[in-house]
């Protein structure tokens, strides 16, 4: 006999990791580029200063 | 002396080739057949294939404690040991730019894994007990290596099984998403053109493969067999200052680790693992898997559309079915159908590179818990 | 009347050329073919006119938004 509410436990703890993680790396991400976009901008007035 | 002959000739394998045998070769046959002729992933097809016919004489003891094969897959799959190198390779000839760019895709990426839940629940109502379920359940990731590597831990009984469902439907890609996505789009949201890409700098690329590895491994500790190699050779090729490494990670040891993993998974389908009726239930289940995974996609896109400003086109959600780089190119195509001048290939592989990444979180979730 | 630049939808190598300077372009003519991740990209001139510039060589590499060929409208 199948344990669905181990099984309910399984799947629910998958799906909400699967979005946590991904979801996080997508902040983590856009954030780092953002940070990037900026440095790049700034560049060229530093090398004219 | 007679009763001595006939010993010796009773070992003969012609006499005892059994009918289970026969009908492997015949499997094996037909594999070799569609990797040859058809093209159906012939890099691990043929390997596959072979391995079959071969494990399938009687007393050649390749698969007896100590034989070649069972040296291949003992220490090669059951170790755990090649579907990581594997991921080293597939680090080292990805690229992350489109992802980066567009960080939202990583959801869609995330989305995509719907199916592996679906076919989970669907293999336990026909059966078949958590571990197997499980391993079933990751064919809808669409990732020969994570599924191998799943399927060794949890259910090594199904890992033929598994292993070829998931590379023929990864073969059948072209063939699976199209009636689906055509189903949950209208040709107005298809034909829809994508905002140009921003240019991802040296810097970004290099420090990804570190942030990524922070943020799943710390999540996900089990995750890091898959995604330290992933990672790993990503950072090899992205560094640009150890191109020898990248280099034999993504064609040298790949080739070399496939074939013992191809023939290490041949060599586990016997007659009796294989024929039975499971293998027909794990390859209808592994069709739903993928079938909900391309509409959990293309779901997400269309919701997450009613809240951002740049909108996505829904069909790169399909390409969260990983299948790097079959699934985008089929998005391509379905673009370019509904408007000559959209090019969805490059926005298409930031949910496809996600969803590599989606598919080995939810492996990882599943070893963590279960057994 | 005027000039149109068509730049490339997607980064790639310029796998083949079709049109040469001079030539008569109309709108659903492919002008060249730009390969990614192995798959064969046919571009259109998306305008009727005459080819005025080719800016790329075949099997060069071109990254997105780069200008490939410009057409003087007609």
């Amino acid at each position: 006999m199948v344990d669905w509410l181990n099984a309910l436990t399984i799947a629910v703890t998958g799906i909400v990791s699967v979005f946590l993680v991904l979801g996080i790396l997508s902040i983590v991400v856009s954030l780092s580029g953002r940070y990037f976009i900026r440095k790049e901008k700034e560049q060229p007035e530093q090398s004219e200063g | 002396m007679l009763e001595q002959f006939l010993e010796a000739f009773q070992g003969i394998g012609i006499l005892n080739l059994s009918w289970g045998n026969m009908a492997m070769w015949v499997i094996a046959f037909a594999l070799l057949y569609l990797a040859i002729k058809k093209g159906v992933e012939p890099l691990l097809l043929v390997p596959i294939g072979f391995g079959i016919f071969a494990a399938n004489f009687p007393f050649t003891g390749l698969m007896d404690e100590g034989g070649l094969f069972y040296i291949f897959y003992h220490y090669g799959i059951e170790n755990e040991l090649i579907p990581p190198l594997i991921f080293l390779g597939l680090g080292a000839m990805t690229d992350f730019g489109p992802v980066i760019a567009n960080p939202k895709t990583f959801l869609l990426g995330a989305a995509a894994q719907l199916g592996v839940y679906v076919a989970f629940f669907m293999a336990l109502l026909l059966g078949f007990s958590i571990p197997e379920a499980a391993s079933i359940g990751i064919i809808g990731g669409a990732d020969g290596p994570t599924t191998i590597y799943l399927t060794a831990n949890l259910a090594p009984h199904l890992l033929g099984t598994t292993a070829v469902a998931a590379y023929s439907y990864m073969a059948l890609v072209p063939i699976i998403i199209p009636p689906i996505a055509r189903l949950l789009t209208t040709t107005k949201e298809r034909a829809m053109v994508m905002e140009q890409m921003r240019e991802v700098s040296k810097g970004e690329r290099i420090i990804f493969p570190i942030l990524a590895s922070i943020v799943i491994i710390l999540l996900v500790p089990k995750s890091a067999p898959l995604i330290t190699m992933f990672m790993l050779g990503n950072l090899f090729t992205e560094s640009g200052v150890v191109e020898r490494l990248a280099n034999v990670s993504r064609e040298a040891l790949i080739n070399i680790v496939t074939i013992i993993l191809g023939v290490g998974i041949g060599a586990t389908m016997s007659a009796e693992n294989f024929l039975n009726p499971k293998t027909i239930y794990i390859f209808i289940l592994g069709v739903i898997a993928f079938a909900f995974a391309v509409a959990g996609g293309v779901l997400l896109a269309k919701f997450m559309n009613l809240f951002i400003k740049n909108k996505v086109n829904p069909l790169i959600g399909a390409a969260g079915v990983s299948a790097v780089p079959m699934a985008a190119r089929v998005v391509q195509n379905m673009g370019r159908e509904a408007n000559r001048d959209n090019f969805l290939l490059m926005h298409a592989m930031g949910p496809n590179v996600a969803g590599v990444i989606g598919t080995a979180v939810a492996a990882g979730v599943f070893l963590s818990i279960i057994k | 009347m005027g000039e149109k630049k068509v730049t490339a939808p997607l980064p790639g190598t310029i796998l083949k050329i079709k049109v040469d300077v001079g030539q008569k372009v109309s709108p659903r003519d492919v002008i060249l073919i730009i390969e990614a991740m192995k798959m064969e990209n046919e571009i259109d001139a998306l305008v009727s006119g005459e080819v005025k510039e080719v800016y790329v060589k075949e099997r060069q590499t071109v990254k997105a938004g780069a200008p490939l060929v410009s057409i003087s409208i007609s």
